[in-house]
C-alpha cells in the first residue's frame, strides 16, 4: 500500500476526473427534495432518451397471466392473455400499440394501477411474433427495455417484440 | 342446401380478413400509398407469402406518422426480405418464422446463416432464435458472430429464458465496456455450459471477426 | 451560496426551513456524489437517481445529522447505501443469472488497447467485486480516511485495508497492458 505505482496513480487520476453535472438532473433533484419524494428509477433513462418532460419510467413488467376464462368477446381460440405494464408516474395517458391492434393508439389504453405510478392492461395474443410499443401522452413511443428490439424499418421509432409460443 | 350455406359461410369467413384489410388501409392511408401497398400485398399473395405482416407494416408506419413514400418503401423492403427468408427457411416455415427471419435479414444476417440456424435448431423455436438474433445485432454484435452465439443456444433447444438471459447478459457486458462480439460469444458459451460448441463462423470471414476474450 | 459558509451552518439553516441553504449543500457535494455513484454503478442514469435518492433522504433526515461528523461523510454514507440498494435491485432483476455473475470478471479482464485508457479503467473497475470497488473508490478517489470509510460501510478497518489492497492489485493486473503507454 505504501508503494506508489505510477499505473495506479494514472488510474486514480482517471477516476477522479469530474463527471459533468447535467443541470436538468440537478433541477430534478431539487424538485424531488422540495416534493419530499423521490422519482422512479428509470425516469432519468427516459429523459435521457429525449423524452423531455416525461417523468414516466420504463420499468416494464410483462407477465403471462393464468388463463382467466373467456370473460370477454375476444377470440380466445388459441390466444393467451398477456399483461403489459408500464411504470409511468407522470403520464397523462398510456396506450399499447402493436400488430395485434392494427397499431391503433386508441384501441388499447392502459389503466392506472394502485397509486397511479403503474399503468397496465391485458391483451389476448395469438401464438407468433408480435411487434409492439407503448405510446405515452399520445406522442412518445417507448419500447419495452426488457424485451428484444425489432429492427427499425425507417420509421424511426422504437419497437419491441414478444413471441407467444404455440404450446402456451 | 345446407351444404351450400355452409360453403358460402366458409367462403365469407375466408374472405373477411381480406375485406377487413382493405378497409383498414382505406381508413388510414392516402389513395396513392394504399394502391402501392395493395399491389405489394397482391405480389405477396401470388408468391404464397403472408400478407398480414405487410398490412401491419403499413399501419405501423401510418401510426408512427411516416410519409406515404416511406411506408411503401418499408412494405416493399419487407416483401423482399420475406421472399429471402422463405428461400432460406424453406416452404414449411410459418408466418412468424418468416417475419422473424425477415427482421434478421434486415439487420444484416445472411440467408446462409438463417438456413444454418434452421438446420441447427430443428425442433426448437426458430422464431425465438431469430428474434434473439436480430436483437443481438441491433445491440452491436456483428451479424455472423450473433448468428454463431444464437446457433449455440439453438443447438441445445434453448427456450425463452435462455435467450432472455443471453440478451440481458450481453447488454450488461456492453454497458460495462465489453466488446459486443466477445460478450455474445462468451455468454453463449456460459449459458450452454459447454454442451454446445460456440464455433466462430466458418467459410469466408465476416465483416468483423469476432473478438474472443483472451482466456481461450 | 458562499463557499465560506461551513456545511454545518448550511445544515442548520436548512433545518430552519431555508431551501437555499440545502441547495447550496447540493451544489457543493453533488459533483463528488455523482462521480462516486457513476464509478460505482457504471451507468449515468442510475447514478443520477442514486444521488437524487441520497439527497432526498438526507434532507428528510437532517434532524439526525450530528455536527461532530463531517456532512460529506454523513451524506456519503447515505449515498453508499443507495448505491448498494440499486446494485442489489439490479442483481435481483437478474437473479436467475447469478450463476453467471462470476464470469463478469473474465469478460472484463481482456483489455482493449484500441479502446482508450478511460474505457479500460471503467472495464477494470467493473470487474472488481462490489465491496472492493466501493472501498477503493472511497479511499483513493473520494479520499476518505479508513476511519470514515469504516463508519460509512460498517466494515472493520483491517477488512477495508485488505479490500483496498486487493482492488489495487487487481486493477494493476487488469491494466498491465497500459503500463508503458
Amino acid at each position: 500500500m505504501t508503494d506508489r505505482d505510477p499505473l495506479l496513480d494514472r488510474v486514480i487520476a482517471e477516476l477522479k476526473r469530474p463527471i459533468e453535472v447535467d443541470p436538468a438532473a440537478r433541477r430534478r433533484l431539487l424538485d424531488a427534495v422540495a416534493a419530499g419524494s423521490r422519482r422512479r428509477p428509470a425516469a432519468a433513462l427516459l429523459r435521457r432518451a429525449g423524452l423531455v418532460g416525461v417523468a414516466a419510467a420504463a420499468g416494464i413488467v410483462l407477465a403471462v397471466l393464468a388463463w382467466p376464462g373467456a370473460d370477454n368477446e375476444r377470440d380466445v381460440g388459441r390466444a393467451t392473455p398477456v399483461r403489459f405494464a408500464l411504470a409511468a408516474p407522470a403520464a397523462r395517458d398510456v396506450a399499447l400499440v402493436g400488430d395485434f391492434n392494427d397499431w391503433d393508439r386508441d384501441a388499447t389504453p392502459l389503466e392506472p394501477v394502485g397509486t397511479g405510478d403503474e399503468w397496465a392492461t391485458t391483451v389476448w395474443l395469438r401464438p407468433g411474433r408480435h411487434a409492439y410499443a407503448f405510446v405515452v401522452d399520445g406522442m412518445r413511443w417507448v419500447p419495452d427495455p426488457s424485451a428484444p428490439l425489432a429492427p427499425d424499418d425507417g420509421f424511426g421509432m422504437p419497437t419491441s417484440v414478444i413471441v407467444i409460443p404455440e404450446n402456451m | 342446401m345446407r351444404w351450400v350455406a355452409a360453403a358460402l359461410c366458409a367462403l365469407l369467413a375466408t374472405a373477411t380478413p381480406l375485406h377487413g384489410q382493405d378497409r383498414r388501409l382505406d381508413d388510414r392511408l392516402d389513395a396513392e400509398t394504399r394502391r402501392a401497398v395493395l399491389a405489394l400485398v397482391d405480389s405477396a399473395r401470388a408468391a404464397g407469402l403472408p400478407t398480414e405482416p405487410l398490412i401491419q407494416k403499413a399501419l405501423e408506419g401510418e401510426s408512427k406518422g411516416a410519409t406515404g413514400e416511406r411506408i411503401v418503401a418499408a412494405v416493399h423492403a419487407l416483401l423482399g426480405r420475406l421472399r429471402e427468408a422463405r428461400g432460406a427457411l424453406g416452404p414449411t416455415a410459418g408466418d412468424a418464422e418468416l417475419v422473424a427471419g425477415a427482421a434478421a435479414i434486415s439487420v444484416g444476417v445472411s440467408a446462409d446463416r438463417l438456413e444454418r440456424l434452421r438446420r441447427v435448431g430443428a425442433g426448437a423455436s426458430l422464431t425465438l432464435a431469430l428474434v434473439a438474433l436480430a436483437d443481438l445485432v441491433q445491440r452491436g454484435v456483428p451479424p455472423d458472430t450473433a448468428a454463431t452465439a444464437i446457433e449455440a443456444l439453438a443447438r441445445v433447444r434453448s427456450g425463452e429464458a435462455e435467450y432472455r438471459m443471453l440478451r440481458q447478459l450481453v447488454e450488461q457486458d456492453i454497458r460495462t465496456g465489453a466488446a459486443p462480439a466477445a460478450a455474445a460469444l462468451e455468454r453463449a458459451r456460459l449459458i450452454t455450459g459447454g454442451r454446445s460448441p460456440v464455433i466462430p463462423p466458418d467459410g469466408p470471414p465476416g465483416p468483423e471477426p469476432p473478438n474472443v476474450g483472451g482466456e481461450r | 451560496m458562499s463557499v465560506s459558509v461551513p456545511d454545518a451552518e448550511l445544515v442548520r439553516r436548512s433545518r430552519d426551513g431555508a431551501p437555499a441553504a440545502f441547495e447550496a449543500l447540493v451544489d457543493r457535494h453533488y459533483p463528488d456524489c455523482l462521480r462516486y455513484a457513476f464509478r460505482m454503478l457504471g451507468d449515468r442514469a442510475e447514478a443520477e437517481e442514486a444521488v437524487q435518492d441520497a439527497f432526498v433522504r438526507a434532507h428528510r433526515s437532517l434532524w439526525r445529522y450530528r455536527e461532530r461528523e463531517q456532512f460529506r461523510a454523513w451524506l456519503m454514507r447515505i449515498l453508499v447505501n443507495r448505491c448498494r440498494s440499486r446494485a442489489a435491485a439490479a442483481r435481483r432483476r437478474l437473479r436467475h443469472l447469478e450463476a453467471f455473475a462470476a464470469s463478469v470478471d473474465r469478460m472484463v479482464v481482456d483489455p482493449q488497447p484500441g479502446g482508450g485508457f478511460g474505457r479500460a479503467v471503467r472495464r477494470a473497475l467493473a470487474a472488481l467485486p462490489p465491496e472492493q470497488r466501493e472501498a477503493f473508490l472511497l479511499k483513493h478517489v473520494e479520499e476518505l480516511s479508513y476511519d470514515e470509510i469504516a463508519r460509512i460501510t460498517g466494515a472493520g478497518l483491517s477488512a477495508l485495508r485488505m479490500r483496498v489492497k486487493r482492488a489495487r492489485e487487481r486493477l494493476a493486473a487488469l491494466l498491465e497492458a497500459y503500463r508503458d503507454d
